[in-house]
């Protein structure tokens, strides 16, 4: 691409630039509603780009990765509400903990491979979901079963990881997924990224040049569940309540996955443009249709899922990059002064 | 105490056929065309709307409405096999495809089928008041009289009988010969001559007619709600895989086990958390034995 003269870092990110700056200031300058979309939009491109980390990069389709969303969220919730501990201290034990539960999972579960393995992590979800609905304590930790845990509102305490307004929200939201994405890209262009590609284009050829699967597997899982304990964390801290049947939900699971898939798995931006893309048309569809047409956002997501599986297996990713490319391409060919046509 | 034990023993028995007869279509579908249908849940859901719908406006009894359902679904079937999973299939062949692919098609139809049903029913519960349902079966045990809807008895006997048709047509038709040449080998099978990808529509069209008439088993005594199937889907799995996916007497083998776990279970702890041992059970074997209880070995 940067062959002509004037290349330079910006030639051929205009859009992804100008989408950026999109997402980091509009957020002001509109109203509350829309604001909340936008939070939701940052939410699930945070779990979507945790969920890539581990099954984008290894080639294995997790369904049960609201587990460890869930997982985060009730120990950085019973840490507040039991220890008084601070969220900001709180959400890092908390990812400790995942991470170590899901090396811990994924040990098993590594071994299996494509239905199977789906298929376990849809049984570990449902099990983990079961099994806090139906126990008020284990090991004397109040869990409150499917009631869930509803968190005290105690004002705006930045110290409590609780703002008056959603923007700081917003901005916090902001810094985690600039966090994922930025270890999606070291993980990429490093030798753990390169293992990791090796193994999902051929496992056995990858473990006989002498690539550790389990140990590279393991490792991409350590890092996927601790960083989304982090949106578990922020989950419970903005809607103030983690209910079990919402959080450990299959629903979940798909949609974090389907937004990553959608964007395009293994991709560092991807999981990103995928929520932009399906989050609104999803909340806008079921603040409308909702009350009339239960299930009408679902419905959207299985068509979708189809649609991109048979025309567009590999995600948006590469076809709006290319198109936004060659949009730019024309654009600047046509001289500086349509530059501002472009913007949108 | 032991006597309720035995009545649950029975009662999960009786339940765990059905959970057989639902699993078979599942299992025969992934025994020939190495499809996990994650819409085989919403196909089940699919076909006790129909029932309800013909008894609702005809009165048609769900047992006499097979003969609509059926050939529905098998058109279903095969029309899901021909439009979503070929084209995937054709795609394959020379370039490396994302084996989740054909694992997602099916999931978003499942999701897209079930929330159509959401949409258009609601989420209430519905059922079927038909002879079957109404009419009981005593029988006494001991000190205790167990009694059950005739309706459950039938689901349990339609398993064997589902299962049976499904054998007799793999091993004993010509079709038959056809599904299994292509379940062994794809590419030896269409240098002989089969069709490779009409016998994968007739293949997948047998596993969703078959769950078509375990639909009507089911409808005769279960509520009929959309999200019925995602609850009888994710168990049909567990099941299949237990059994041995590919395996038809392991789905029945699958269903009982799971039955039985569930039924007994629910006497020492609450039948939700019950549920529990049933995930738990399956995670066990997948560990140990991933080709299942009856399946053939083989790698993973």
């Amino acid at each position: 691409m940067n062959t002509k003269e004037h290349s330079n870092f910006f030639q051929g990110k205009v859009f992804a630039i100008l989408g950026l700056l999109i997402l980091l200031i509009v957020p002001n300058f509109v109203d509350t509603n829309v604001q909340i979309v936008f939070i939701l939009i940052l939410f699930y491109a945070l779990c979507a780009s945790c969920w890539n980390i581990v099954c984008g990069f290894v080639g294995e389709l997790s369904l049960g990765h609201a587990v460890f969303l869930g997982v985060g969220a009730y120990i950085s919730s019973l840490l507040l509400m039991d220890c008084s501990l601070s969220p900001w201290i709180g959400m890092f034990i908390a990812a400790a903990i995942t991470a170590v539960f899901g090396v811990i999972v994924g040990l098993p579960c590594f071994r299996l491979h494509g239905p199977y393995f789906a298929l376990t992590t849809i049984a570990l979800g449902e099990l983990i979901r079961i099994f806090v609905e139906n126990n008020e304590t284990v090991f004397g930790i109040n869990l409150r079963g499917a009631m869930g845990l509803v968190l005290k509102q105690s004002g705006n305490q930045f110290i409590a990881f609780e703002f008056a307004n959603k923007i700081t929200y917003y901005y916090v939201l902001v810094a985690l997924v600039a966090v994922t994405i930025l270890v999606t890209w070291l993980i990429k262009n490093s030798k753990l990224g390169f293992y990791l590609t090796a193994i999902k284009s051929d496992p056995d050829a990858a473990e006989s040049l002498g690539i550790k699967l389990t140990k590279y597997k393991l490792i991409a899982m350590g890092i996927s569940c601790f960083l989304i304990s982090f949106a578990g964390t922020f989950y419970a801290q903005y809607f103030r309540y983690v209910g079990p049947s919402r959080i450990f939900s299959h629903d979940m699971s798909v949609q974090i996955a389907l937004i990553a898939l959608v964007g395009g798995q293994g991709t560092v931006f991807g999981p990103l443009m995928g929520a932009c893309l399906l989050v609104p048309i999803t909340e806008f569809l079921s603040e409308e249709f909702g009350g009339t047409l239960p299930g009408l956002h679902l419905f959207i997501y299985g068509i979708v899922m189809i649609l991109v599986v048979l025309y567009m297996p590999r995600g948006i990713f590469h076809p709006v990059t290319k198109l936004f490319k060659s949009i730019e391409a024309k654009l600047f060919s046509f001289g500086k002064k349509s530059v501002q046509k472009g913007e949108k | 105490m032991l006597d309720s034990v035995l009545l649950a023993l029975i009662y999960g028995i009786l339940q765990g056929g059905a959970y057989g007869a639902i699993a078979l279509g599942l299992s025969v579908i992934f025994g020939v065309t190495r499809v996990t249908n994650f819409a085989h849940g919403a196909m089940l859901m699919l076909s006790t709307f129909l029932y309800y719908e013909l008894f609702t406006r005809f009165g048609i009894d769900p047992y006499i409405g097979i003969l609509l359902v059926t050939p529905v679904l098998y058109l279903l079937g095969m029309a899901t096999q021909k439009f979503l999973i070929t084209p995937l299939l054709k795609k394959e062949r020379g370039t490396t495809q994302d084996p989740a692919s054909l694992l997602l098609i099916t999931l978003g139809l499942g999701y897209a089928i079930s929330n159509l049903f959401m949409m258009i029913y609601g989420s209430d519960y519905k059922t079927i008041p038909t002879a079957a349902s109404r009419s009981y079966l005593t029988v006494e045990i001991g000190d205790f009289l167990f009694t059950t809807q005739w309706s459950r008895v039938i689901a349990f006997l339609a398993a064997f009988i589902i299962g049976f048709a499904l054998w007799f047509i793999i091993n004993k038709t010509e079709l038959g010969k056809k599904i299994r040449a292509v379940s062994q080998n794809r590419d030896a099978a269409a240098i002989c001559g089969v069709d490779v990808y009409k016998t994968y529509a007739v293949a997948f069209g047998l596993g969703i007619a078959a769950v078509a008439v375990a639909g009507a088993c089911l409808s005769e005594y279960y509520f009929v709600q959309p999200q019925v199937g995602t609850l009888f889907g994710t168990k049909s799995f567990l099941i299949v895989v237990l059994g041995g996916l590919g395996s038809i007497p392991g789905a029945i083998l699958g269903g009982l086990i799971f039955g039985i776990v569930e039924s007994v279970g629910a006497q020492f702890i609450t039948s939700s958390a019950s549920s529990m041992l049933t995930f738990i059970l399956f995670m066990i074997m997948l560990f140990i034995r991933p080709s299942g209880l009856l399946g053939k070995g083989g790698k993973v």
